[in-house]
C-alpha cells in the first residue's frame, strides 16, 4: 500500500513540478519509462512471489534504465539507434508480459 | 514449459538460449538469490516493502512516468499550436495582401482617370490617345472588348486524385498536369493570333510578365494560381479563334489534349474585362528632354534601359515575355 502511494505521489510531483528534461536526455525517456515499468513489475512479481528485496528493486531499476539509456545511446553513435530502441522494447515488452502474467496468476489464481 | 532433451542430453532449443532467457526467466535472478541468502542467515522476515528505499525509488519512477507522459504530450501540442499559428499567420497576411492589391487597383484607377482629364483639359487629345493606347499595349491600364476564353485545366485522373483547390498540396507530379510551359505556349499561340490584351486568371500579362511554376503551382507574375486556368484574350473572337486553332497554339493545344488528357474549351465573349497589371513600375525610364534632375543620362544612352518607348506602340504580337525573371 506505502509503495503504491509513493508510486502516486511521484506522478503527482512530476505532473505539478513539470520537471524539464534536458534536450539530450530526451531521446532516452520513453527507453528508460520502459525500463523502469519492467523494474517495477518485477518487484510486484517478487513480492507476490515472497522474495522481494529492496536492494534488489533499486538495483536493477537503476541498472536496467542506465543500460537501456546506454543502448540506445550507443546505437545512435552507431546509426541504428531505432533499431536498437526497438530491441529493447521488444526485450522488456516481454518480461513486463509474463511479469504481468506471474502477478495476475498470484491474484486472481487464473 | 518443458523442452524435450535430444539423445545426448542437450535441450532442442539449445541454439536458442537468448530467447529461452527472455520468456523463461522474466523475474530478475537477483530476488532469488537474495532469498536464499536471507534464508541461509536463518532470517525469516518478510521481505522489506516498505522500506524507504523502496518507496524513494517508486517516487523516481512516478516524476519519470509523470514527465516522459508530459513531454509526449508538449511536443504534440507544440507542433500542433505552432502549425495552427501558422496557418493564421498566413490567412491574415493573404487577407492584407488582397486588400493592398485592392486599394492599389482603385488607386491606379483614379490616377488614370485625372490623367486623363489633365490631359483633355490641355486640349492635348492625340496625347491622351497616345497614352491610352500604350497603356492597351502595356497592360498598364484595365481594358474591356469583345474576346476568346481559353480554359485549361488539369487530367480527370490528376483532378481526382488531388485536391483541385490546392495544387501545393499535392507532392506526387503527373502526366496529366497543366505545366507553366504549357500555359507559355498557349498565351504565345494567342498573342502570335493577334491577341490585344492576354490575363491568366485575371492577372493581365505584360511584356514583363512572367509564367513559372514553384513547385505544383503555376506563378504568373509570382502569384500563385490555381487550377482551372482560363485564358482571357480581347480581340476580335471569330479572327482570334481561327487564327489561333490554325496555329501553333491551336497545335499544342491539341497535343496535349490527345496525349495528356489535358481538358481545354475555347468559348467566345461579347464583353471580357482585364485588369490592369499591378506588377508595372518604372524603373530607368524617364521622358525625353524633361524633368530636370532626373537621370538623364540613361534615359538618353543609345543602347537604352527604357522597357517601352513610344517608337514601340504596336500591339505585341508575339512575345508573353514570360521568360523575364525579374529577380
Amino acid at each position: 500500500m506505502i509503495p503504491a502511494l509513493g508510486l502516486v505521489v511521484g506522478i503527482v510531483a512530476g505532473l505539478l513540478l513539470q520537471p524539464s528534461v534536458p534536450v539530450w536526455a530526451q531521446p532516452y525517456l520513453p527507453i528508460a519509462v520502459v525500463a523502469a515499468l519492467d523494474a517495477v513489475f518485477g518487484a510486484v512479481r517478487a513480492l507476490l512471489d515472497g522474495i522481494f528485496d529492496d536492494k534488489v528493486f533499486v538495483v536493477s531499476f537503476l541498472s536496467n534504465v542506465i543500460v537501456a539509456a546506454f543502448i540506445v545511446y550507443l546505437g545512435d553513435q552507431l546509426g541504428v539507434g531505432s533499431q536498437l530502441s526497438t530491441g529493447v522494447v521488444v526485450v522488456l515488452g516481454i518480461r513486463i508480459f509474463s511479469n504481468v502474467a506471474a502477478i495476475r496468476r498470484h491474484l486472481f489464481h487464473a | 514449459m518443458t523442452v524435450g532433451t535430444d539423445q545426448r542430453g542437450r535441450r532442442l532449443d539449445a541454439s536458442m538460449t537468448l530467447l529461452t532467457e527472455v520468456m523463461e526467466r522474466p523475474l530478475d535472478p537477483g530476488y532469488a538469490a537474495a532469498a536464499a541468502r536471507r534464508a541461509e542467515r536463518g532470517d525469516t522476515s518478510r521481505p522489506a516493502a516498505r522500506s524507504p528505499l523502496t518507496l524513494l525509488t517508486l517516487v523516481v519512477v512516478g516524476v519519470l512516468l509523470a514527465s516522459a507522459a508530459l513531454q509526449a504530450r508538449g511536443q504534440t501540442t507544440a507542433a500542433k499550436s505552432e502549425r495552427a499559428q501558422l496557418v493564421q499567420e498566413i490567412q491574415k497576411l493573404d487577407g492584407a495582401a488582397a486588400r493592398l492589391q485592392q486599394s492599389n487597383a482603385k488607386l491606379q484607377e483614379q490616377i488614370e482617370v485625372e490623367r486623363a482629364q489633365r490631359l483633355q483639359q490641355q486640349a492635348q487629345g492625340g496625347l491622351a490617345q497616345q497614352v491610352s493606347r500604350l497603356g492597351i499595349a502595356t497592360g498598364a491600364l484595365a481594358v474591356v472588348g469583345p474576346g476568346l476564353v481559353l480554359q485549361v485545366n488539369d487530367a480527370e485522373s490528376v483532378s481526382d486524385t488531388s485536391g483541385v483547390s490546392d495544387p501545393r498540396d499535392d507532392a506526387e507530379a503527373d502526366d496529366g498536369r497543366v505545366l507553366d510551359q504549357d500555359l507559355q505556349l498557349l498565351v504565345n499561340g494567342l498573342w502570335s493570333a493577334g491577341a490585344e490584351a492576354v490575363a491568366v486568371n485575371g492577372q493581365r500579362l505584360t511584356a514583363l510578365s512572367a509564367i513559372r511554376s514553384a513547385g505544383l503551382a503555376i506563378l504568373v507574375d509570382y502569384r500563385p494560381l490555381s487550377p482551372p486556368y482560363r485564358i482571357s484574350a480581347i480581340g476580335d473572337p471569330d479572327t482570334l479563334r481561327a487564327r489561333f486553332s490554325n496555329g501553333a497554339g491551336g497545335r499544342d493545344l491539341q497535343y496535349l489534349k490527345d496525349n495528356f488528357g489535358i481538358r481545354a474549351s475555347i468559348t467566345s465573349s461579347k464583353r471580357l474585362s482585364l485588369p490592369a497589371s499591378s506588377g508595372l513600375d518604372v524603373r530607368h525610364a524617364v521622358p525625353e528632354g524633361g524633368v530636370p534632375g532626373a537621370e538623364l543620362k540613361q534615359s538618353s544612352s543609345p543602347t537604352g534601359s527604357t522597357t517601352r518607348s513610344p517608337g514601340s506602340a504596336s500591339v505585341p504580337t508575339s512575345q508573353t515575355g514570360h521568360t523575364g525573371d525579374r529577380q
